[in-house]
């Protein structure tokens, strides 16, 4: 009866965290979009607008990383629970935080970048590339994590996308 | 139409352009999410109801790309308007066109590569998410480049029209 009580609580718990870890990608997945949104806009000619448009984006998405790992960094989170309980799959959450954290790191830098540059001087086309290759390393880095979790709980976290 | 500099309003017909090229782009940017979302949930272990959802999600794109090119190429579509009144940008204008039919050609090529797999369950999805990660980049670079061409086009329109809308 007890073991039973003990099971539901759990499932009960993994349920609200895996709830929250999609909540979490939501908001970096809209933030991304946002940011793809406004670096398609057009840049040459206007950009006093466009990187301001930009660097916005980009702090709402380094904003939205940032709560990400701290819920992804609590004891109850679903890769703290792998972490404790899939000794075989702890190498890989080490690894998915660290590309996560590099990648904050890396939307910190290009914001900052931004903020330092004069906009008239600014290559609206380098600026667009790099923003592509945080786009596909953060996109590389959703896919691993929702494989990750899968193969743990047979849960698709993509399925709230 | 008159090029950069000579007149400073969209005329009805630009508008029209404008509207149509905003509703393209939308619809191909839901279909472009569709796919993300797609190839971003999890595979290992699923390979078969993977592949499904990448492949209704590529169609949907593809779908999408058939649009938003046939109303491109149309004689009273922007880049045509371009192309036809100013010379100077005319080759931005095919090499944007010749990008489009570049990403449809991976597209049709992919959806088929993908639909005659002989086992779904062996779908390497690592090589799937790469390649179609750069299709979308593609498609997003191309995104960028015709937003600059038809900016610089219509240079003095919008300025007048951001204008107008900022003084109401």
């Amino acid at each position: 009866m007890d073991d039973t009580i003990d099971a539901t609580e759990t499932d009960v718990a993994r349920s609200e965290a895996v709830a929250t870890n999609r909540t979490d990608r939501k908001r970096s997945l809209d933030a991304l979009h946002q940011v793809e949104v406004s670096a398609a806009t057009a840049g040459p000619g206007r950009e006093i607008d466009w990187v301001s448009d930009v660097r916005g984006a980009l702090g709402a998405l380094e904003d939205a990383l940032a709560v990400q790992a701290q819920n992804s960094a609590v004891s109850d989170s679903p890769l703290s629970d792998i972490e404790v309980e899939e000794p075989r799959l702890r190498n890989r959450v080490v690894q998915l935080r660290q590309r996560y954290a590099d990648l904050r790191q890396r939307v910190g830098e290009l914001r900052s970048q931004l903020d330092a540059t004069a906009p008239l001087s600014l290559d609206v086309a380098d600026v667009r590339r790099r923003l592509e290759a945080l786009a596909g390393e953060l996109r590389y880095q959703r896919a691993r994590e929702a494989d990750l979790i899968y193969e743990a709980y047979t849960v698709d976290l993509g399925a709230g996308d | 139409m008159a090029g950069r500099h000579e007149r400073a309003r969209f005329t009805s017909s630009e508008r029209a352009g404008l509207d149509v090229r905003r509703a393209d782009q939308d619809r191909t940017l839901d279909a472009i999410h569709h796919l993300e979302a797609a190839l971003g949930s999890a595979a290992p272990g699923r390979e078969g109801s993977w592949l499904r959802d990448v492949l209704d999600a590529l169609d949907l794109l593809d779908e999408a790309m058939n649009e938003e090119q046939r109303n491109a190429e149309a004689v009273d579509s922007l880049l045509s308007d371009i192309a036809r009144t100013q010379p100077r940008l005319r080759t931005r204008v095919r090499g944007l066109r010749a990008q489009y039919r570049h990403v449809r050609d991976t597209i049709e090529q992919l959806r088929g590569e993908l639909a005659g797999r002989p086992s779904e369950a062996s779908a390497d999805f690592a090589d799937i998410r790469q390649r179609l990660a750069w299709l979308l980049t593609a498609l997003r670079h191309q995104r960028g480049r015709e937003s600059d061409l038809i900016y610089e086009a219509y240079y003095d329109a919008f300025n007048t029209d951001i204008e107008a809308e900022n003084a109401r």
